[in-house]
């Protein structure tokens, strides 16, 4: 009988059931589907990197490595295997590509299209760039490699290389833009250049995981306990070598003195291009999964409460028919029950799908990282998860709400609600404000007052929504912003060249002196900062050659609260805000600082720079010299181009190791959040989605509960915009005070989102534009305008005979 | 020519069975009279007030008001006739909770350009001391006497009550009906009141007597009684 009774309620109310359905839909599917877009593209990550065994370490020397290095690896404990390789950069139109041979078992590439080399002269090449038939020319002078020409007979994508931007290198213009593999035959060299090494993983050692931070440093110490041997050995060889060529030649052997022999271990953050980026971004994407949702869950909640104290409240008179038939409380408790957890449920399913499937692949095309497709993946704790929460919820709100109603009598339950009476609101005691209302506007003053809760409802849903779509547009503005702030506004040099040897004034740069204008040169370290409880921020210290005109002009150094301009001077040194922050320091206070040799010294900070990518310490040549007792020589030199100069120009010169243009890093930086576009939209539609079924709900809530004043108003002649007016205005004027608290609370909560997601040498900005905080409010607006017009048809559709009925 | 006549009136309500609430109903009522729509719940007594008040059309025949044709209006038309022709007096008050008595009553004078002072109207109506309370805190009768001034202060041609005294006892009831006569002679409005009560009749100038859905009599009162004299 009840049973029968709760599917015809779902029938009648149709409206209000698929509403509650879609709530719970839109909540449950955004959460699910953030949530499980980190972990469904991490065992996508893995999963590939398992499938083309991708190295852990590799291993490069200076004297090259032979196989007995490759032997002492294997024969390590932890070390799965250990792969020697070939590689060299070369140039093929004047663009940097690089050369690697084709090496079994490991960092295996993916065969997009064409078939593998069968002689030297023909390559497999990387996607993005080439198809089968192109020909590769190598134009550079490489006596490393044989052929010189090589034809493309198969497409490939490697997993070293993840995302567009493949890194740097010191030949052409010193971007790497793409690579080929090639027979190892093809290769024209003694020893190897590198070794790959794979570790033994557990399946607990998942890319940025604890567990395989862990197992690395174990697989490091490993291998550097055996470098040094292997490097004497090395260099003993290569001397023997040398020295039965100089007996044969009769050569001098002057040159062994300079040989050194020593090996460069890296990991995949060096060597897997975008390895390193995709951590920042899978850590970004987990935080925003974690703070929006909650949101987003509470107004489910809210929304969700007040549709059934509504319902409750307009079948108080059947809930006291059944009372007063002697049906226990319980039996009507779960009949209402079975009404919201049916609703609850299928919502809640759909919603995961829905969520599921659709988000991670949005999320997926922010990052860099996309090879192999996104596969589907149930999470099954995620889901039950969700379900619970959801049904838990949804059981608190029907059950107390009901309980509510049924502690009445029966026979108070049978007669209607006493209507809301009508009172004098504190506002009209202040008659001075009073009398200048026009008599619409007291009336809508007077029913916001009245139905307090929904009004409430309206406020926290616009509020909220406002807040959300800002909260998208803004974090584009404060991530996107940065590569122009700091590598247009903040440091104004045209290029940044590193040196290979340090040198004390710029006339030693005969061979680039040429191609640029007003050099300054500086030196540049980085050394870990300590602080805390073992914790340690990357800083770079900047010693400028001279800290006059030409480094304020490169370097504009300006208080990162007031914007005023800070001049580098002998008192102290100046220092970046995450410093600051970290370390929890303000101008005035002492720091310590270490120079190459690890010495420390504390130094006075007598400024804070704004400054948003990497950490700095400016000090002055002069105080640097006096604390360490020092001659400073320098590695570096920011200048401006001379026109027409191209990266190249400066790279083939024999003091230059690379140099890196603002313009280029102004454009990967700003290449790398392109995909946050998705996101942002993703968040803003959601939003958007929400916002549009909250306040319809509240839309179809108020006029359910003014049907009758409706029905009056309409038989006393009021016109369609006038009732609309008379019944939806107070709403509108909630909406628009929601969408000022929305902008209110979303400036500091931005700034806590930001400081989240913010990681070690990134600092977002603060300053969100104008436009965002446009298109939230007008978005919101617009919402609300769109909900007056659902008003108008549904008030057009209200009976006037409803005026007539009898109250029951 | 009567003021309002209702010529062979005929509505069927569509439906999966069609019901025929009112079948080939005609009467007239001349200008300042005031007439009674007597009959038991059921008889099509309300389907005539709703066509009447301009809420519905007929299916057949020809409502004339004041020489215009209602029954043809389109629902644009209609809202014009309800909003400046027609003062609706419910059975339920049906007062705007939020709105205190005199709110209620401007909120109907916002409506019309040839309005009567709220202020005035509530005076005659004998609420001039409760201009500041809400419904909540009128008794059925104030309230009721709300509902009139609101329809009146429109100054309508035409007061439509539906069950008026329906809410009330009997004392408070003769009062309201009383209320309404003066109205009717003051104003000249044209009153129309609808009611099963048969003691409500016997005030009226003219009784229709309705009955599966069509008029059985008519029945003009030389001698109304005083709605005081009467009792039930």
């Amino acid at each position: 009988m009840l049973l029968k009774n709760t599917i015809r309620k779902l029938k009648h109310s149709f409206g209000r059931y698929f509403s509650l359905l879609i709530i719970v839909l839109i909540g449950i599917g955004f959460y699910a589907g953030i949530q499980s877009s980190v972990p469904s593209i991490k065992k996508v990550q893995n999963d590939y990197y398992e499938n083309t065994n991708l190295m852990d370490l590799t291993v490069r020397s200076t004297l090259g490595l032979t196989d007995e290095d490759v032997n002492a690896l294997k024969k390590l404990d932890t070390v799965s295997d250990a792969i020697p390789s070939y590689s060299a950069y070369v140039l093929s139109n004047e663009e940097a590509i690089k050369v690697h041979s084709i090496t079994e078992n490991i960092n295996q590439y993916e065969l997009i299209s064409g078939r593998k080399p069968k002689n030297d002269n023909e390559c497999l090449a990387d996607s993005a760039f080439y198809k089968v038939g192109d020909t590769i020319k190598i134009t550079s002078d490489e006596s490393t490699i044989k052929t010189k020409e090589f034809k493309v007979v198969g497409t490939i994508i490697s997993p070293l290389y993840t995302g567009t931007n493949y890194g740097y290198t010191n030949i052409g213009n010193g971007k790497l833009h793409s690579y080929i593999y090639v027979p190892k035959t093809a290769f024209n060299l003694d020893t190897y250049t590198e070794i790959y090494i794979t570790g033994k993983k557990t399946e607990d050692d998942i890319p940025y995981s604890k567990a395989y931070e862990n197992f690395l440093d174990e697989l490091t110490n490993e291998v550097e306990s055996i470098q040094s041997e292997r490097e004497e050995a090395r260099l003993t060889e290569v001397k023997d070598a040398l020295i039965k060529s100089a007996m044969l030649t009769g050569n001098t052997n002057a040159e062994m003195t300079d040989l050194d022999s020593s090996w460069y271990i890296t990991g995949r953050n060096a060597e897997v291009t975008g390895y390193n980026t995709l951590e920042n971004q899978y850590f970004q994407v987990t935080t925003i999964a974690t703070i929006i949702p909650l949101i987003f869950v509470s107004i489910v909640f809210l929304m969700t409460s007040n549709t059934m104290t509504r319902m409750i409240t307009e079948e108080r008179t059947e809930m006291g028919t059944f009372s007063s038939l002697g049906i226990s409380n319980t039996r009507i408790t779960l009949n209402y029950l079975g009404y919201v957890l049916s609703g609850t449920i299928i919502g809640a399913i759909i919603g995961y799908l829905i969520g599921t499937i659709f988000i991670p692949p949005l999320v997926y095309n922010i990052f860099q990282f996309h090879i192999p497709d996104l596969e589907y993946y149930f999470d099954i704790n995620l889901f039950t998860g969700c379900l619970l929460v959801a049904i838990t919820l949804m059981t608190i709100v029907t059950v107390w709400n009901c309980r509510k109603s049924l502690k009445e009598k029966p026979a108070n339950l049978l007669r209607p609600e006493s209507p809301k009476s009508g009172k004098t609101i504190f506002l009209e005691k202040i008659k001075f404000f009073w009398s200048k209302l026009s008599f619409s506007s007291k009336i809508t003053t007077r029913n916001i007052f009245r139905y307090k809760k929904r009004v409430f409802m309206t406020l926290i849903g616009s509020a909220g929504c406002t807040f959300l779509i800002f909260i998208g547009f803004a974090l584009k503005d404060s991530i996107n912003g940065v590569g122009d702030k700091q590598y247009g506004e903040l440091f104004t040099y045209d290029n940044m060249i590193v040196l290979n040897n340090n040198v004390k004034t710029s006339q030693d740069l005969t061979d680039i002196n040429d191609k640029i204008k007003n050099p300054l040169l500086f030196n540049q370290y980085s050394y870990d900062l300590k602080y805390g409880d073992d914790e340690s921020l990357s800083v770079y210290v900047v010693i400028p050659k001279n800290n006059g005109e030409t480094f304020e002009d490169y370097f504009n150094l300006q208080d990162n609260k007031t914007g005023d301009h800070l001049t580098l001077n002998n008192d102290g040194v100046i220092i970046t805000p995450k410093i600051a922050d970290k370390l929890n320091l303000e101008v005035g206070d002492n720091i310590t600082i270490q120079n190459e040799d690890a010495e420390e010294r504390k130094l006075k900070i007598i400024g804070i720079a704004e400054n948003y990518i990497s950490n700095y310490i400016y000090i002055s040549k002069d105080l640097y010299n006096k604390i360490f007792n020092e001659d400073i020589t320098y590695n570096m030199v920011a200048s401006q181009n001379k026109k027409g100069t191209k990266a190249k120009d400066i790279l083939n010169t024999g003091s230059v190791m690379t140099v890196n243009f603002s313009d280029d890093l102004k454009e990967s930086a700003n290449n790398e959040i392109k995909g946050l576009n998705n996101i942002v939209i993703l968040i803003v539609v959601v939003s958007s989605l929400l916002a549009l079924t909250v306040l319809y709900n509240l839309t179809s809530i108020n006029i359910s509960e003014r049907q009758r004043e409706i029905a009056t108003l309409k038989v006393l002649g009021f016109n369609g915009r006038e009732s609309n007016e008379y019944i939806y205005r107070e709403t509108l004027v909630v909406v628009i005070i929601g969408i000022i608290i929305g902008l209110i609370i979303s400036v500091p909560l931005h700034r806590v989102i930001i400081g989240f997601i913010e990681c070690d040498d990134i600092m977002f900005l603060k300053m969100v534009k104008v436009l965002s905080f446009v298109y939230a409010s007008v978005l919101t607006l617009v919402f609300a305008l769109i909900m007056q017009v659902v008003t108008y048809f549904k008030l057009r559709k209200v009976d006037m005979i409803e005026s007539l009925k009898s109250v029951e | 020519m009567a003021y309002i006549k209702f010529d062979k009136v005929g509505k069927i309500y569509k439906g999966d069975t069609p019901v025929k609430a009112v079948d080939d109903c005609s009467f007239e009522i001349e200008e300042g009279e005031f007439v009674v729509v007597l009959g038991p719940s059921g008889a099509g007594k309300t389907t005539i007030l709703n066509m009447l008040g301009g809420m519905d059309n007929p299916t057949s025949g020809n409502i004339l008001v004041d020489g215009k044709n209602i029954a043809k209006f389109k629902a644009k038309d209609l809202l014009l006739y309800r909003r400046y022709d027609i003062g609706f007096v419910f059975q339920f008050y049906n007062l705007i909770q939020n709105l205190t008595t005199l709110e209620n009553v401007e909120l109907a004078c916002q409506l019309s350009k040839k309005a009567f002072k709220p202020k005035e109207i509530l005076k005659q109506v004998g609420l001039g001391h409760r201009l500041n309370n809400f419904p909540s805190q009128l008794s059925g009768g104030e309230q009721q006497r709300v509902a009139i001034a609101r329809a009146i202060a429109k100054n309508p041609k035409i007061l439509l009550c539906d069950e008026p005294t329906g809410a009330l006892d009997s004392d408070t009831g003769s009062k309201i009906l009383e209320l309404l006569k003066t109205v009717c002679d003051k104003y000249h409005i044209t009153t129309i009141v609808i009611t099963h009560n048969s003691l409500v009749a016997e005030v009226a100038h003219k009784v229709i007597t309705v009955k599966n859905g069509t008029v059985t009599d008519i029945k003009i009162n030389e001698n109304p009684k005083d709605p005081k004299e009467i009792v039930w």
